[in-house]
């Protein structure tokens, strides 16, 4: 496909190490595991009308949890099958 | 049961909700500056390579339609339409989604077009492919526009920035992104805005419809509203002659015009949709690309049209000519009323991120249409790939300044920008004819496929003047856009058949890979990902469960 100088060959490990830190799974799941932590802390600090503003429901604190499990979720699953580098086609 | 007051909205966003939005930033960038070092050839830039998993095209492929008006225009429509708003869903994008992977995605793919335009000049001639291309650039760019000033009314609503702050914020944003990193940069970033989006409404909704009792409190409150029993039914009311529900439209309206022609017209031949999809990494990942998205826009109404009807009931005054009550605010209304910091600044970064993501799928198709269609086959043919990528990122830059001009236009007359949204969905609809009728009839000649998409064009331009001139009554405004379409449609249609009947067709060797039944001579055997033939990934099972699940939730909400 390229047509200029043949491209320096990067080793395969270097190659599937740089996509694996670009792997979305890690993105998504990082920011949710960081918002969770965010999200929780202020379930638990908040006054009592923060926490009672959503109809008596503790929003912060149960979207945090939930945001944390699925991050957890997210990166595991990056962790368990992470990305191969593409075949040369 | 409380109600709000008719206040001025305006919501209280503390450091921490900042510093929530500020992240989502950081992170939009830092993906744009990561995703600008795997460029190295046009086709990086423009279709990430054909190199994606069908996951994350297939969640790009919803997310891509679930920025711009979407969010807020369906709690719109809910709370005005009531549960009829599902058709836009399920008798809407559902079906076409299907059809897409089934039978139209072997053609896309396996012709290896780079652009919706790139099919027709294969298919037809240059005349359709460059009226195609040019409109396709000049409407993407104008609703570029419109989604940008959306996005800026709705940061101006919540976080008080001026209009023109935010159109510039909000531009560069996504300008930088998509320059640095192209399709990829978009992508990842329409994947992980749908999780945010997710993230924020799902609880809005549960804590919302807790407060209304739950869902059978919510249809008693639903019965006591202007909407009646009517607005908890899809199904009801639609017959000829006797259109008694909240749409105003008869069952052929809905299913025709609504399903049939404006919703696989706008899913199968839209190429911001339907790039999304060329840049999988085989034929099965593309044509599983839209069946995958289809599941989560299965689910998405029970996001938009719940807040919609909640906010009906409990927000006085809804509709009503004060602006800060509009349908349109339904969702910022609730956000306001049940959020505390913290989840506030969630719900802010996912609409922010949505509409970021809205304009960013517009102008990565308008970069990619600009330059393979427009500039490589008409104007500097044969360059080297860095040629046309840096074509691309100054697309990019001008289509942005572009769409920056039209939002501030936008700002003094938005009804007018209304009008150019139409006038534009009016090339959408007669598509969908041309496309159908040239993949399943090898007699349809080259001409018939530029004179079809101005006839079409001509149809809905008439019907839409002689509804709002009131010569012709089709009911509500939305009904007379469906009959629109059907007439785009129908007009589009008779044209194609007739100019074929009297032009010559393309021999029949250019049409391999093009039409049904003429398979490539040359065809090369499919390349298989390891996997791509578990029974799990088999396109009819995927299509089949999808098109399953929304006949019987259609019957639920019968």
């Amino acid at each position: 496909m390229a047509t200029d100088a043949p491209e320096p060959e990067v080793d395969a490990a270097t190659a599937a190490k740089a996509a694996n830190r670009f792997d979305i799974r890690r993105i998504i799941g990082g920011l949710f595991l960081l918002y969770g932590v965010i999200l929780v802390i202020v379930g638990i600090v908040g006054s009592e009308a923060e926490k009672n503003k959503a109809a008596g429901i503790n929003v912060n604190l149960w979207t945090g949890l939930a945001m944390l499990v699925f991050g957890a979720l997210m990166v595991t699953w990056a962790l368990t099958r992470p990305v191969e580098p593409n075949p040369p086609r | 049961m409380p109600v709000l007051a008719a206040s001025a909205l305006s919501l209280d966003v503390s450091a921490l909700d900042y510093a929530i939005l500020g992240i989502y930033f950081l992170v939009v960038l830092g993906i744009g500056a990561v995703a600008r070092l795997s460029i190295k050839t046009d086709v990086d830039f423009f279709l990430s390579g054909r190199s994606l998993p069908a996951w994350i095209t297939g969640l790009a492929f919803v997310a891509a339609n679930l920025g711009a008006l979407e969010i807020l225009g369906m709690a719109a429509n809910g709370a005005q339409y009531g549960i009829a708003t599902v058709h836009f869903y399920w008798i809407g994008a559902v079906p076409a989604m299907v059809f897409l992977g089934i039978v139209m995605m072997p053609f896309y793919y396996g012709a290896k077009v780079r652009s919706v335009p790139d099919y027709l000049r294969l298919r037809f001639n240059n005349p359709t492919h460059a009226l195609n291309a040019a409109t396709f650039a000049v409407a993407t760019v104008l609703i570029a526009g419109v989604n940008l000033f959306a996005l800026a009314l709705i940061i101006n609503l919540m976080l008080g920035w001026s209009i023109s702050v935010a159109i510039i914020v909000a531009a560069a944003i996504v300008l930088i992104y998509i320059t640095l990193g192209g399709l990829t940069s978009a992508i990842y970033n329409e994947v992980l805005q749908f999780f945010i989006i997710v993230a924020s409404l799902l609880p809005l909704t549960l804590v919302a419809l807790h407060d209304m009792g739950g869902w059978s409190g919510l249809q008693d409150k639903i019965k006591a509203s202007p909407l009646k029993e009517g607005g908890l039914h899809a199904w009801q009311g639609i017959g000829v002659g006797n259109v008694t529900n909240p749409i105003d439209a008869n069952w052929i309206a809905i299913v025709f015009g609504l399903g049939f022609v404006l919703s696989f017209g706008y899913w199968t031949t839209n190429f911001a949709e339907v790039q999304r999809a060329l840049s999988a990494k085989s034929m099965s990942a593309a044509r599983r690309t839209p069946l995958i998205g289809a599941y989560p826009k299965i689910f998405i109404p029970a996001l938009t049209i719940i807040p919609g009807l909640v906010a009906l009931v409990s927000v006085k005054g809804l509709g009503g000519s004060s602006s800060d009550l509009q349908y349109n605010n339904a969702i910022p209304l609730l956000i306001e009323r049940y959020l505390p910091e913290g989840m506030l600044g969630l719900a802010v970064t996912g609409l922010v991120a949505a509409f970021m993501a809205g304009v960013a799928a517009n102008v990565t198709s308008f970069n990619t249409v600009f330059t393979y269609d427009l500039w490589q086959d008409y104007v500097a043919k044969d360059r080297d790939e860095k040629y046309y990528v840096r074509v691309g990122r100054l697309a990019t830059v001008g289509g942005l300044l572009i769409s920056v001009a039209t939002a501030f236009i936008a700002k003094g007359y938005s009804n007018i920008m209304n009008y150019v949204q139409l006038l534009f969905s009016y090339f959408n609809a007669p598509l969908f004819a041309t496309f159908i009728i040239a993949m399943f009839w090898r007699r349809t000649t080259p001409w018939a496929g530029f004179w079809g998409l101005i006839a079409g064009f001509l149809g809905a331009f008439v019907t839409h003047q002689l509804t709002s001139s009131g010569t012709v009554d089709l009911g509500s405004e939305l009904a007379a856009s469906f009959w629109g379409a059907i007439v785009a449609f129908v007009a589009d249609a008779v044209v194609t058949v007739g100019v074929s009947l009297v032009t010559k067709p393309k021999p029949e060797d250019e049409l391999r890979g093009l039409v049904w039944g003429l398979p490539r001579k040359d065809a090369e055997p499919e390349r298989m990902e390891e996997g791509d033939d578990a029974w799990y990934r088999s396109v009819w099972l995927l299509g089949g469960v999808a098109l399953g699940l929304v006949v019987i939730l259609n019957i639920i909400f019968i």
